[in-house]
């Protein structure tokens, strides 16, 4: 039992730790080939030290709900990623939970969110809150499909997260096969869609006209804004370690001696490597109109489709 | 979504709007009756609950889809028996049973709630309410609870059952044939869209009865309910927790009927290494403990609070007025609407729902000097429209056409009926037995 | 049983008699006096039943109180009860038939024709009497219906359900010698009931409509 707090306690630090930097990098890859000079690597870190230390400004509409949000949001995505160990060795809680149950603490999680921005009265809490419901709406078919591809291809039939990571170990040629490139194709369009990135939605933008998460978060401030930033960042990276770990299996057991040290190092470039394809991803495209979304949630569907049926229906 | 009012119709809701506008009260009903014409008070009273339904209707309209769910797990038993496998077949009917329970409980929960606020606020219209957590602020948790409980979040129940749902998707797509496989993976996805949407269902009716600013004097002046209206909406909350937090005891107490069904047992099996403490559901290799679930996210929880009270103390909350981007007179209006929160919907799944939107000016010149005007916005029943209506006119038609062929009214007519059916039957005997 | 099933042979054809001159009648006097006789000649069977338990196997069955509740109720107090409402109500001689009555008795004729050819092939039904007694009862509950059915006056409705009672009653007696006792007690009052409430609504459809005319209730359809 102490083991196991100990390994969910090293995983939520080296998590906690890690969030804030993939915003970073990201905007750091983006400012860079824009030929901007950007701002640091680290200034998500100050950006949140600074809101914790501010004081808060609520509006006179809002109710319990809206002070309770950012708490439930935060704790939401961080249980849920005991459930995503980051390397092997934290395998340890799997039996209070598997990536169904994961799929719905972050669906909590945005419920508390979305109900929250409706919570002050403003118009944009409602715009961000609908429009956000809309995009999540179409793209959980897709993620549905994708964790039941995987699950049923491991060698137990479940959805527990160590069968998952399971599967492209046992295929041998990882992320190489044509059937996990159509799902990880899939899973990424589900990455940029639930992290609000470009093209679904843009997280820097503060226009009526585009904002999604941001108008979501629009009143909130101090604790509450940092919380949820950092419950966002927690997020996109528990979608990114699920795709790192699921189709870049390599290194989970490189020299044991020194305990998790190595893989967790693995792991963190196994990250690098899939925020350098947002970064670009993001640069290249365009945000698309609102009602351009749904088409891209059906192409995410249709990949993940023809994922399961090529990889399990007739490959193997 | 309002759907477009008759003649008679409007003309009610123009003399109750006027009423309320010149005294602050609606009238009464015998005042309506006057008013408009009516001899009966009770036609009154249909037309008045033709004008407001939209809470409860929504509540029903959403049965529809825990009923989907409910016949997923009963066609995945049926499919799985019919391989061979008894012990899926007895998952997959668990999953449909448990299921039932939970809808009835938080479905009931849910039309507990909106009687409540119909009470309180005296109309079940979403675009009149708002602001009721301050004036109702139990019926609000209460509410909360079953909205929750629907959305399938966990720790309640309706994530259990809707878990169950999917292990017993999962478990035949494995067991079934290449066709079945692809069936059953898309109504998995299915499932999922239509979970994510009653998210957005739920949201919209929480959010806009419950929080932000009050729609109208109604909910303004709202009053929190007696207290055996609450305790009826505690104790079904109180279930959904505790069905959410312990549902070995409920799967428990449903082995005599898997067993019946299914000869098999499912308890030994689902239920994972069933200590007290944690007692997890399991299915094959995955499990889930609502319980450690809850008590991990309390004590993150507690740390949290904890980390951020040590490392960032003397907090202050100040109050302020919404941001209006400078516009200083923001009211009740400027809020959304529930037509305009599920607008989104409407237009991506616009081919199922055929929504129609009409603006008659009312005064003014169009399209630039309209002084006043009337948009409605409506969508179609396109099942009522395309299938039931048809059918119900067609089988109404041939029943009005026969009735009186059957049923002569004559005592003689029947009898000879009975007499008939009797000779009928000696004569199949006699010549079936020979 | 043998000994009994000579006599009780030729019971039941008086009583498949007696039916058939009940529907060869025009007279509501003719219909309570071929019921009385067919009631009798029931409770005839019901004691010879008895006095046979009696002498061969030396105890008293319950069928004696069969023969001593038809004797009571369905020859003494039902026919007295009807021709009370039949005098009440005025009439006495049905005047309008739907079928005529030679034909009704070619009809009864018939009926008891498909009856044998039914029963003759029943498997069981060929040794002994069994299969006779079967033919001449269900032919008497079937003539009932017709009765029933061929009849415009509620009074006729009313004796041609106690026919069919007797007829059902016959088919118990003869086949199984007897039914267990609580059926027969429970089918007596209800039909008592049933006699007695159809004869207050007799009265009352005659009160209301000056007639009992059951075909022209069809005016209230719709």
């Amino acid at each position: 039992m102490p083991g196991t707090f100990l390994n969910i306690m090293l995983q939520l630090i080296v998590v906690l730790i890690a969030a804030p930097l993939v915003n970073g990098i990201i905007r750091k890859i983006k400012s860079t080939i824009q030929h901007r000079k950007g701002l640091p690597v680290l200034q998500m870190y100050f950006d949140l030290f600074k809101l914790f230390r501010k004081d808060m400004v609520i509006s006179e509409n809002a109710s319990w709900i809206f002070t309770a949000s950012p708490y439930i949001f935060f704790v939401s995505v961080l249980t849920a990623f005991i459930f995503v160990p980051v390397v092997p060795q934290f395998f340890s809680f799997g039996f209070t939970g598997d990536a169904i149950l994961v799929v719905y603490l972050l669906a909590l999680g945005r419920f508390f969110l979305t109900l929250a921005a409706l919570d002050t009265g403003s118009t944009f809490g409602g715009m961000g809150s609908s429009r956000e419901l809309m995009i999540s709406s179409l793209i959980e078919p897709s993620l549905i499909i994708i964790i039941f591809t995987l699950g049923l291809s491991s060698e137990a039939v479940s959805t527990s997260f160590q069968s998952i990571y399971s599967v492209a170990g046992s295929l041998g040629t990882g992320i190489l096969s044509p059937v996990y490139l159509l799902l990880f194709a899939a899973i990424f369009i589900v990455i940029i869609a639930e992290t609000s990135r470009i093209p679904v939605d843009d997280p820097a933008t503060h226009l009526e006209l585009t904002m999604v998460h941001e108008a979501m978060i629009l009143e909130y401030s101090g604790r509450y804004l940092a919380l949820m930033e950092y419950g966002a960042s927690l997020k996109q990276l528990l979608l990114i370690t699920i795709a790192a770990n699921v189709f870049l299996p390599f290194g989970g057991n490189l020299v044991p001696e020194l305990g998790f040290l190595i893989p967790v190092l693995i792991y963190l470039a196994k990250v690098l490597i899939i925020t350098v394809m947002i970064a670009l991803i993001e640069i290249n495209t365009v945000k698309l109109r609102l009602f351009s979304v749904p088409n891209l949630a059906a192409i995410a569907f249709i990949l993940a489709l023809i994922g399961f049926m090529s990889g399990y229906l007739f490959g193997r | 979504m309002q759907k477009k009012l008759s003649e008679k119709q409007q003309e009610i809701l123009d003399f109750v709007n006027s009423q309320v506008e010149a005294k602050g009260y609606p009238p009464s009903v015998r005042e309506i009756c006057s008013a408009v014409g009516f001899k009966s008070t009770s036609t009154v009273h249909s037309y008045l609950e033709k004008l407001e339904k939209n809470i409860k209707r929504l509540l029903a309209y959403s049965s529809i889809e825990n009923m989907g769910i409910i016949f997923i797990g009963i066609g995945l038993s049926i499919s799985a028996a019919s391989y061979g496998y008894l012990l899926i077949s007895a998952l997959s009917i668990t999953a449909a049973l448990f299921h039932a329970f939970n809808h009835s409980i938080f479905k009931g929960l849910l039309f507990l709630g909106a009687g409540s606020i119909h009470y309180a606020a005296g109309t079940k219209d979403s675009e009149k309410l708002g602001g009721l957590i301050k004036k109702m602020p139990l019926t609000a948790i209460f509410f909360l609870t079953g909205s929750m409980s629907i959305c399938a979040l966990p720790p309640f129940n309706g994530f259990v059952s809707e878990w169950l749902t999917y292990q017993a998707m999962l478990l035949n797509i494995a067991a079934a044939g290449n066709l079945m496989k692809l069936v059953i993976l898309i109504s998995g996805a299915l499932l999922a869209l239509a979970g994510a949407l009653a998210i957005y269902t739920f949201v919209k009716v929480y959010g806009i009865s419950f929080l932000a600013l009050p729609r109208s004097e109604h909910s303004a002046n709202a009053v929190e309910v007696n207290k055996p209206m609450l305790s009826a909406m505690g104790i079904l909350s109180a279930a959904c927790v505790f069905l959410g937090l312990f549902p070995m005891l409920f799967i428990k107490l449903l082995e005599p009927v898997i067993h019946e069904l299914g000869n098999t047992s499912i308890a030994n099996e689902v239920s994972g290494f069933s200590s007290f403490l944690t007692y997890p559901l399991k299915v094959n290799n995955t499990s889930i403990s609502p319980l450690v679930l809850l008590l991990l996210a309390f004590l993150l929880f507690a740390v949290l609070l904890m980390a951020l009270l040590i490392l960032f103390p003397k907090m202050k909350i100040r109050k302020y007025g919404t941001w209006d981007c400078g516009f200083e007179s923001l009211d009740s209006k400027m809020q959304y609407s529930a037509t305009g929160f599920s607008k989104p919907a409407r237009i991506v799944f616009r081919s199922m729902l055929k929504p129609q939107r009409e603006l008659e000016v009312l005064e003014g010149k169009k399209p630039y000097f309209i002084s006043a005007a009337k948009y409605t916005v409506s969508t179609i029943s396109i099942f009522e429209k395309y299938f039931y209506d048809p059918v119900i006119k067609t089988i109404m038609n041939f029943a009005r056409k026969t009735r009186f062929i059957i049923q002569t009214g004559s005592i003689h007519t029947y009898l000879l009926y009975i007499f008939i059916t009797i000779l009928l039957m000696f004569v199949y005997f006699a010549i079936s037995a020979g | 049983m043998e000994e009994i099933a000579k006599i009780l042979n030729i019971i039941s054809i008086c009583i498949l008699i007696s039916t058939f001159s009940l529907v060869a009648s025009k007279r509501i006097l003719s219909y309570l006096n071929a019921f009385r006789i067919q009631s009798i000649l029931l409770a005839a069977v019901a004691a010879i039943y008895s006095v046979y338990y009696l002498v061969a196997e030396g105890k008293l069955e319950g069928i004696i109180i069969i023969f001593f509740m038809t004797v009571a109720l369905k020859v003494i107090y039902i026919p007295k009860m009807l021709k009370k409402i039949s005098l009440r109500v005025e009439y006495k001689v049905e005047k309008d038939f739907f079928i005529n009555i030679p034909i009704s008795i070619i009809i009864c004729c018939g009926l008891v024709v498909l009856t044998w050819f039914t029963v003759s092939k029943i498997p069981l039904m060929n040794n002994g009497y069994n299969g006779i007694f079967l033919v001449q009862s269900v032919s008497v509950i079937l003539m009932g219906l017709f009765f029933m059915i061929s009849r415009k006056k509620a009074i006729g409705q009313i004796i041609g359900l106690l026919v069919i009672e007797n007829g059902t009653f016959l088919t118990a007696m003869l086949l199984t010698s007897g039914m267990p006792m609580i059926v027969e007690f429970g089918i007596f009052f209800d039909l008592l009931t049933a006699v007695l409430i159809l004869g207050i609504f007799v009265f009352r459809i005659n009160e209301t409509f000056e007639h009992i005319d059951i075909n022209k209730l069809r005016n209230l359809r719709g």
